[in-house]
């Protein structure tokens, strides 16, 4: 997993315009990990590109 | 059973009786409920507003309406507590945030008005987690509520206010939302029946929520008292027929994924327990492999932070210092998810839905415990990150995949804290799913069991 540096985190938080102190975006900094990290296993999983088209199971409506 | 103490024991549909047969009144109904609010939640913390004027106001009405032969039904004359994330027209709606302070809706979101058509009234906003997603903590500006089982312990949430006044008997019945697992852990963690809908049964709009896997569910002290608000809620007649049991269901009990979750080992005793339960009401269990709820779980939260943050990122960025320590950051996480991220998470559901739908075409539920915890605590002191899902794996897959799921009483902790059972049922099949929850709830003990309160009195 590509690891995530609190001066990368506050640059984009910035980016953002969200106005986070450096204590903050400490605590936030392990969370987004986390968060990254899952989303990639779940990219990983998905074949949802084009290299893999016509393979993904159908969506179906889940208010059914 | 007149005693003012008394009547906070009253299910929905035993005051409903009472106040269609006139051996009790709205007016004195909701009198005692105020009562009862004013004594115990200085203790207790899970009301936010009591509209005890409107309220009173309202029950006078109802009166009045029935007297003339106005009866509206079952809820006619009832009080019902709403989570303080959903609006309601003329009163307070905090999400127990600074962010929204005193803001007052100009109209009831949709759950509330079914409910106001039903006859019911709006009694008291109460408690959550601030937005219904951070870690709650005593710089709230309502500070948590405490379980009325265990003082020591927040009530498990975010719909934490909802469940502990149903259990307390501070109102029979109350509205939370849950987006992965807010009514359902609360409810399982104060020992009362909490329901999450099928994905758009219910109008979840003008509710705080993530719209994609967020529902409005009642949370209630019995079945048919869940049966009777989804009802007002959906329309139909989700009450009728609850005695008729279901005709050996096959339950299917996903082992695998429930034992990668390594639960207490108090709530795996109590869900074998409840399994033999089943099998004694002549149902039958099979073993059903489910790839991917793990995942789902994770992919609801990965939704629910997009959401969020898409929710609140103009207030963040013009009233950061409004939001809690906890909810700022809870709030914000989404920001540094990608759109790759978010679809990725969409498309875990479709496929974990497509795998639930198909298991559900061979057995008629799915039985899992609720939460792998005891205690929000040691949820918490688990590092069960709840923003990526490790403290929701049980309930989180059923928002993504839309599935109605019901949680009923189904044991006790030694340390008398209550123990949930979760079923699973088809999208739509929520008449079936409360059936069975019915039977299993007329088969244990758990529904009637009341929390200690005297000593919480004692304290207020």
């Amino acid at each position: 997993m590509n690891r995530l540096s609190a001066a990368r985190l506050g640059e984009m938080a910035s980016g953002l315009q969200l106005e986070l102190g450096d204590d903050e975006l400490t605590r936030l900094l392990p969370m987004v990990q986390d968060l990254l990290d899952v989303a990639q296993i779940l990219r990983q999983k998905q074949p949802g590109g084009i290299d893999h088209m016509g393979q993904r199971e159908r969506p179906t409506d889940k208010s059914r | 059973m007149s005693r003012a103490e008394d009547l906070h024991l009253l299910t929905v549909a035993a005051a409903g009786r009472r106040i269609h047969d006139g051996s009790l009144t709205p007016t004195s109904y909701v009198e005692a409920l105020i009562e009862r609010v004013r004594r115990l939640d200085p203790v207790l913390r899970c009301t936010i507003t009591l509209a005890a004027e409107a309220a009173l106001a309202a029950a006078r009405l109802a009166e009045s309406e029935i007297r003339r032969g106005g009866w509206k039904g079952p809820m006619h004359g009832i009080p019902i507590g709403i989570k303080d994330c959903i609006a309601t027209e003329g009163l307070r709606t905090s999400a127990n945030s600074r962010v929204l302070g005193d803001w007052v809706p100009a109209q009831d979101a949709p759950a509330v008005a079914a409910l106001r058509a039903a006859g019911a009234i709006v009694f008291a906003k109460l408690n959550l987690n601030e937005f219904a997603w951070s870690i709650p903590s005593e710089d709230d500006l309502h500070a948590p509520p405490r379980n009325p089982w265990s003082l020591d312990h927040y009530a498990m949430g975010s719909s934490s206010g909802s469940a502990v006044a149903v259990a307390s008997g501070l109102c029979p019945a109350a509205l939370g939302t849950d987006a992965g697992g807010s009514v359902r852990q609360p409810a399982s963690n104060c020992g009362v029946v909490g329901l999450k809908p099928t994905h758009r049964l219910v109008d979840a709009s003008g509710a705080f929520a993530a719209p994609s896997i967020c529902e409005v569910g009642p949370i209630t002290r019995s079945v048919e008292d869940a049966a009777l608000l989804l009802g007002a809620l959906a329309g139909g007649s989700y009450a009728e027929n609850l005695g008729w049991p279901p005709k050996r269901a096959r339950i299917g009990v996903p082992s695998r994924h429930i034992d990668l979750a390594q639960a207490d080992p108090q709530i795996g005793s109590a869900f074998a327990e409840s399994i033999r339960v089943l099998r004694q009401l002549g149902m039958e269990i099979v073993e059903v492999e489910i790839e991917g709820l793990a995942d789902a779980a994770a992919a609801d939260f990965i939704v629910l932070n997009a959401e969020a943050f898409a929710a609140h990122e103009t207030k963040l960025r013009t009233q950061m210092a409004d939001y809690g320590p906890s909810a700022r950051l809870y709030h914000t996480q989404g920001a540094f998810l990608s759109a790759a991220d978010y679809i990725a998470a969409l498309r875990t559901g479709e496929s974990v839905q497509a795998r639930v739908d198909e298991t559900l075409a061979h057995v008629d539920a799915l039985a899992t415990p609720v939460v792998p915890f005891l205690t929000a605590e040691a949820a918490r002191a688990a590092k069960a990150q709840p923003h990526t899902g490790g403290g929701a794996v049980f309930t989180a897959p059923f928002n993504l995949t839309g599935h109605p799921a019901l949680v009923v009483p189904g044991g006790m902790s030694a340390e008398r804290i209550p123990i949930g059972l979760q079923l699973v049922g088809r999208a739509g099949g929520e008449a079936d799913l409360l059936r069975l929850g019915h039977a299993f709830e007329q088969a244990t003990p758990w529904h009637t069991m009341h929390p200690p309160l005297d000593a919480a009195a004692a304290l207020g």
